[in-house]
């Protein structure tokens, strides 16, 4: 039996639609998602392999066995951390940050080196901007903010881009090429700025940009990389790399929730004694963990992400399953 | 091939469906005499802008499929090829779809008799999300208002919740750059001739549909459908058939039209710059049906550590591929991230075979493209 | 021809090899900047050759058949001189501005 289901992509923070195609009650595709305002039906493709985490799920195993080992490990351990990330919906987030603070372990949360803003750009003011300052390669990392800046072009702006290259896609439609140091753009940028204009970037050199980016007297969007990180950030305080290696250094146990750290921090995990990770699939950060606990990917389950103009947008789940969520992994922890 | 006039005989249907709900009472009838094990057809999922196909197996789930969507830019050849091959299904197609289809029971990808083909005419299908902003703007009208939409006699008419309508002129839409999609707008086929049958309200009277049976499959299905009792026909007179060839032949006009005006504005260089080679348009397409043998996934066509992207490559291939038998259904230009106009290059390079040659993709009779003809001869 | 062009030759090798072949024993000179790629036949030629050609920096692509009539296969190069024609619509969708090369597709008959 052919079904067609809506749900988001978690790929990045652009926040698209997309439909999954499920056969005889496995997903077997995906399928445009036309009507979904933010990409109207488009898709980069990071999105249509999105399900690629779902078709190589783990195996059955025993969780109840694992979840008692962890406990286990949990209850002679001190200088527990847990990550936390934007890969989680937003109620999830909230369970996993309820449960550290009962427990008093440490919360750690990178958001892409960046940081929170209240207000931020929408999309539609992307489209509409005088000027657009691009940090990063948006076109080919996140083609749907890429394509509103595409049209900010076609409507007659002027594209000034920064990306650490010295060819990239964002180039080829820009005005104004920069690819020596954020910090330079940004000061191109202090002298072009107008209201209208946007600062679109998905990425800095260090921390002290962000500052430079503060005195810039135009609109902001942070694109991140994770679907919810724009959600998460209103619950938890993001750290910066440096942060995150300082709070790594001082951790004995790591508790991973939905997310390869391994992968995004160039860091000797070696150290830390125990890594506990809960994944739906095989990542760099489960291939270095002791403990490996299968959990639901966004597919099985209902929630909601916030997209980076801080839009919430619910999804529900396209197919059942036996695995467990987040929160039922905390459930079962608390006992 | 023959005329005939149809309406459903039953009631809830001929309530429910447009044009006296002909199609949905055909389909019913296919699928209680289990002649198919499911229908394919194009439902609203969230509103009247959310159109996607949906496989029905059971005949009371059809009143959900009832009724046509102007907002539903699908397109069922390729998931018919992908997930429905060994299965009977019959499928409403329009001209597209129906070319798509074609195309693929040429390269043996759709068992041509395990589908049943309801074509529908069209007019032109409206993107979701930009129709949406084009009813904010132009109707005084709230989109979520809208109950259902029709594009009639160069209008696009609303009705809204409140049994009121409005219409606006497609062309004035068009000018301002919404309206039809754009390869709607230069579409010359609009009746399916190689479905089974071709169903339209073109040249009927209120509550009638106007079939034209192209094979006797066809004529097998209507036929059937009235033994049943469900469906009632009569013979169309003269002038129905005269109007119906005069609508069409004035949208064809139109169309060639807008395709002169079309086909120059294109520079194939300055879109492809933007290509980040996501391959969704070869992903989408429905004549592209490799995959994991495509070409292009070849190593030495990999350019991953090419960024950007040089679409010499990619595009010519997939150009020198399919680019002759491009049926123009817009799939690509609906899914491409940079907004490039894929379809336009591709279409007008068919234009330009078809000048050379006379195929038209999935309408022409040859079996073959003549590119891969054994024939003897030069163009 | 300027010698910093570089034209990749395609020649089918029952006529248009062989001629090369010929010209190379008899010590006629040829350019030196065709790089030759023996095939069996020009209906061997799929348009993806050509364009894999010009992606990896080629200036032109000159292909090399037998006399219509006359191909050892049969029809072959009907198939490559039909296959040609659409190439010749092809290329200018995709050739790359900032890189200019010439048109040069062409069937050239031995």
């Amino acid at each position: 039996m052919l079904e067609i289901k809506h749900t988001l992509c978690p790929s990045c923070s652009v926040g698209c639609g997309i439909n999954v195609v499920l056969n005889d009650g496995e997903i077997v595709g995906t399928f445009p998602y036309k009507r979904h305002p933010v990409n109207a039906g488009k898709n980069c493709l990071n999105g249509r392999n999105s399900i690629d985490c779902y078709k190589n799920k783990f195996g059955d195993v025993d969780v109840d066995g694992l979840i008692a080992d962890v406990s286990k490990e949990l209850n002679s351990a001190s200088d527990v951390t847990v990550i936390c990330s934007g890969n989680s919906g937003v109620s999830e987030i909230e369970a996993i940050k309820e449960f550290a603070e009962s427990k008093g372990y440490n919360i750690g949360f990178y958001a892409d080196n960046l940081k929170n803003y209240d207000e931020v750009a929408s999309y539609d003011d992307v489209e509409n901007a005088k000027n657009v300052f691009v940090i990063g390669d948006l076109l080919y990392e996140n083609p749907l903010i890429g394509r509103r800046i595409v049209h900010a072009k076609q409507n007659g702006a002027k594209i000034f881009a920064f990306v650490d290259a010295e060819a990239s896609v964002t180039f080829n439609i820009a005005d104004e090429c920069f690819n020596d140091s954020v910090v330079e753009f940004l000061d191109v940028a202090k002298d072009n700025v107008d209201e209208s204009s946007v600062l679109i970037f998905n990425q800095i050199d260090s921390v002290d940009d962000l500052d430079k980016i503060d005195a810039l007297d135009c609109k902001l969007l942070p694109v991140f990389s994770k679907s919810n990180s724009k959600g998460a950030l209103s619950l938890l305080e993001p750290k910066s790399k440096d942060e995150m290696f300082e709070l790594l250094d001082n951790t004995k146990v790591l508790l991973v929730f939905n997310d390869d750290i391994a992968d995004e921090l160039e860091y000797d995990f070696s150290k830390i004694s125990k890594i506990i990770s809960f994944a739906p699939c095989e990542n760099k950060t489960t291939e270095i963990s002791d403990i490996v606990v299968p959990i639901k990917t966004w597919l099985e389950k209902d929630g909601s992400f916030v997209n980076a103009m801080g839009e919430t947008q619910s999804f529900n789940a396209a197919i059942e399953s036996d695995d467990l969520s987040e929160i039922e992994v905390i459930e079962k922890l608390n006992g | 091939m023959s005329y005939v006039l149809a309406k459903s005989q039953n009631e809830d249907i001929h309530k429910a469906g447009e044009c006296g709900g002909a199609v949905t009472s055909i389909l019913k009838y296919l699928l209680d005499e289990e002649i198919v094990d499911g229908v394919l057809a194009i439902s609203p999922c969230d509103d009247v802008y959310d159109g996607i196909p949906t496989f029905v197996t059971n005949s009371e789930d059809l009143m959900k499929t009832a009724g046509s969507y102007h907002c539903a830019p699908t397109m069922i050849g390729d998931l018919v090829q992908k997930y429905l091959y060994d299965k009977k299904v019959a499928v409403t197609a329009k001209p597209c779809d129906m070319r798509a289809i074609e195309e693929l029971i040429i390269r043996h990808k759709i068992n041509k008799d395990n589908i049943y083909v309801i074509g529908l005419n069209c007019g032109g299908t409206v993107p979701p999300v930009a129709g949406r902003k084009m009813i904010d703007l132009f109707y005084e009208a709230d989109p979520d208002d809208v109950v259902s939409e029709e594009i009639d006699k160069g209008q696009f008419i609303i009705e809204l919740a409140d049994g009121s309508e409005e219409a606006v002129k497609i062309h004035d839409l068009e000018n301002e750059g919404y309206g039809r999609r754009t390869n709607c707008q230069r579409c010359d086929v609009k009746i399916p001739r190689k479905a089974n049958i071709a169903c339209g309200n073109w040249g009927a009277e209120d509550g009638w549909t106007f079939i034209e049976i192209n094979d006797e499959k066809g004529q097998e299905m209507i036929d059937g459908a009235k033994k049943a009792g469900i469906l009632e026909t009569k013979n169309p007179a003269d002038p129905a058939v005269e109007g119906r060839k005069k609508v069409e032949g004035i949208m064809i006009k139109m169309a060639n039209k807008i395709q002169d005006k079309m086909y120059p504005t294109v520079n194939e260089m300055d879109d492809w710059n933007r290509c980040i080679s996501c391959y969704a348009c070869r992903d989408v397409c429905p004549i592209c049906w490799c995959y994991e043998n495509c070409e292009l996934n070849k190593p030495f066509f990999k350019d991953e550590q090419n960024v950007p992207p040089t679409p010499i490559a990619f595009q010519g291939v997939r150009l020198s591929h399919m680019s002759f038998s491009c049926v123009d259904c817009g799939q690509c230009d609906d899914v491409c991230p940079m907004d490039i106009p894929v379809s336009l290059i591709f279409d007008k390079l068919q234009k330009k075979y078809y000048n050379r040659t006379g195929y038209v993709a999935g309408v022409s009779d040859d079996v073959k493209p003549p590119l891969y003809s054994p024939e003897k001869t030069e163009l | 021809m300027a010698d910093d062009l570089k034209i990749v030759g395609l020649l089918c090798n029952w006529c248009c090899y062989g001629g090369a072949d010929t010209a190379g024993t008899a010590r006629m000179q040829y350019p030196s900047n065709v790089r030759i790629i023996r095939v069996m036949c020009s209906g061997r030629i799929s348009p993806s050759m050509i364009f894999k050609a010009f992606q990896e920096g080629a200036d032109g692509v000159f292909v090399g058949g037998c006399h219509i009539g006359d191909c050892h296969y049969d029809a072959g190069n009907y198939k490559w001189s039909r296959r040609s024609n659409m190439n010749g619509f092809q290329l200018p969708k995709v050739k790359n501005s900032k890189q200019p090369w010439k048109n040069s597709i062409k069937l050239f008959q031995s």
